[in-house]
């Protein structure tokens, strides 16, 4: 820019058309050199602030998700209290990690002694057992307390989570009775949409923990799962 | 022949001088405002900068707190998975005894409490149910509550399907047992 502006003017000075020292035309044209320069510092100026603001925006709105998470946890944790660990295991223990059938026998097992409801044969029932869940179908004999105690705590009573999907009751006839009762596993890859702990939610978890062999109110170290005991013998022969 | 000078008479040259006269005029003005608008932006700028420090120093104290409660935040992130899942779980039971019991105490308006014969309740709570009367002015009495808005506030979809005198009476008279078979949809309630 420089250059040509140079040889511009040099070329009417040649000419004799301008009759003005170089240092005149210098002087009064200065502005044809600066010109470049305020365009150029404009330019950074504004690209400057253009691309900090942009920074800007994306550090605030990090702050603002790391604010929410924040929030989050500290209003969950208002909720929870102290006790999200114990609540946890309340869960894993209804809805475990893997599948272990033994567990599944043992809910069979301890419903059906503190309802009265006698579960005398289940098998899986392979067409409703899939990789999350495992449906057994019990059949069971009892009266009528015994079937309504047993309706009433099933979904809990044995410590892992029973659903059922359909029950037909036909008024005096309880013996033979058939349920399909569905135990479920987490799936790993799978995570839900997560939303607020609630008061409700507690309140569910603390009625369910009444029906479960794990009292919320004690010791974190006195509810782990403990191994059940089983006879054992010194003497093998 | 005279000859004048006239003082006042201003031929006025249009040279190259002062066609650049009027464009550095013009270039000036243009220069002074891209000063200012360099000294605006680089105030915006200086402005910006400050309130990126700040949050940049509120990021870092974020960060450290969330890094600090990660375990925290583990446990939570777990209680919640688990009780969406619960939740989730929770919708594939027919709840069979709430919805049972309610039906029992809706249909125990009339003079006789009648006989729930038989009942089938599905996970989306659709349900087919028997009912029977064994005198005649309770049936008449029920036929009237079934229509009552009462009633049918327990239920989204109701249908009487079938209705029969059955001559297997439980009472062991001659007069025939009145049943009614239902069905429809119960409405979800509060378990609380």
């Amino acid at each position: 820019m420089y250059l040509i502006l140079k040889a511009i003017l040099k070329y009417l000075i040649k000419s004799n058309r301008m009759k003005i020292s170089l240092l005149d035309i210098f002087q009064r044209y200065l502005i044809f050199l600066v010109m470049p320069l305020m365009i150029f510092l404009v330019y950074l100026s504004y690209t400057g602030y253009v691309n900090k603001n942009s920074e800007l925006e994306l550090l605030n709105s990090d702050l603002q998700s790391d604010q929410y998470k924040i929030d989050q946890l500290k209003n969950n944790q208002k909720i929870v209290g102290d006790k999200v660990d114990k609540y946890n295991l309340l869960l894993m223990r209804l809805i475990p990690d893997r599948e272990d059938y033994f567990s599944i026998i043992r809910a069979l097992d301890k419903i059906s002694q503190s309802s009265g409801f006698i579960i005398s044969q289940y098998s899986i029932n392979p067409q409703d057992t899939s990789t999350d869940h495992t449906c057994v179908q019990v059949e069971g004999n009892g009266d009528s307390d015994a079937f309504y105690k047993f309706l009433e705590d099933y979904r809990y009573g044995g410590d892992r989570l029973m659903t059922n999907g359909a029950i037909e009751f036909v008024s005096g006839k309880f013996k033979s009775s058939k349920l399909d009762l569905c135990f479920y596993i987490r799936e790993k890859a799978k995570t839900t949409k997560s939303t607020n702990i609630s008061q409700t939610d507690i309140e569910l978890l603390d009625k369910i923990s009444t029906k479960l062999s794990i009292n919320l109110n004690e010791d974190n170290s006195s509810i782990e799962i403990k191994p059940k005991e089983y006879s054992t013998k010194e003497n093998l022969f | 022949m005279k000859q004048y000078i006239n003082l006042f008479r201003k031929d006025k040259v249009v040279g190259y001088s002062d066609y650049y006269d009027n464009i550095a005029w013009v270039l000036n003005l243009i220069g002074g405002l891209l000063f200012i608008a360099f000294l605006i932006f680089s105030y915006l700028q200086y402005q910006v900068q400050t309130q990126y420090n700040e949050a940049l120093a509120k990021k870092t104290e974020t960060t450290l707190f969330l890094k600090n409660n990660s375990k925290n935040i583990a446990s939570i992130n777990i209680f919640m998975n688990g009780r969406n899942l619960l939740y989730e779980r929770i919708k594939n039971d027919s709840e069979f005894l709430p919805y049972y019991t309610k039906l029992k105490e809706i249909v125990a308006v009339t003079e006789e409490i009648p006989n729930i014969d038989s009942i089938v309740i599905e996970k989306d709570k659709s349900t087919k149910f028997i009912i029977r009367y064994k005198t005649y002015t309770s049936a008449l009495q029920f036929v009237h509550i079934i229509e009552s808005e009462t009633f049918l506030s327990n239920f989204t979809k109701l249908k009487l399907s079938s209705f029969n005198l059955s001559k297997e009476n439980s009472n062991g008279g001659n007069e025939p047992d009145y049943v009614f078979n239902f069905e429809g949809n119960f409405k979800i309630f509060d378990k609380k």
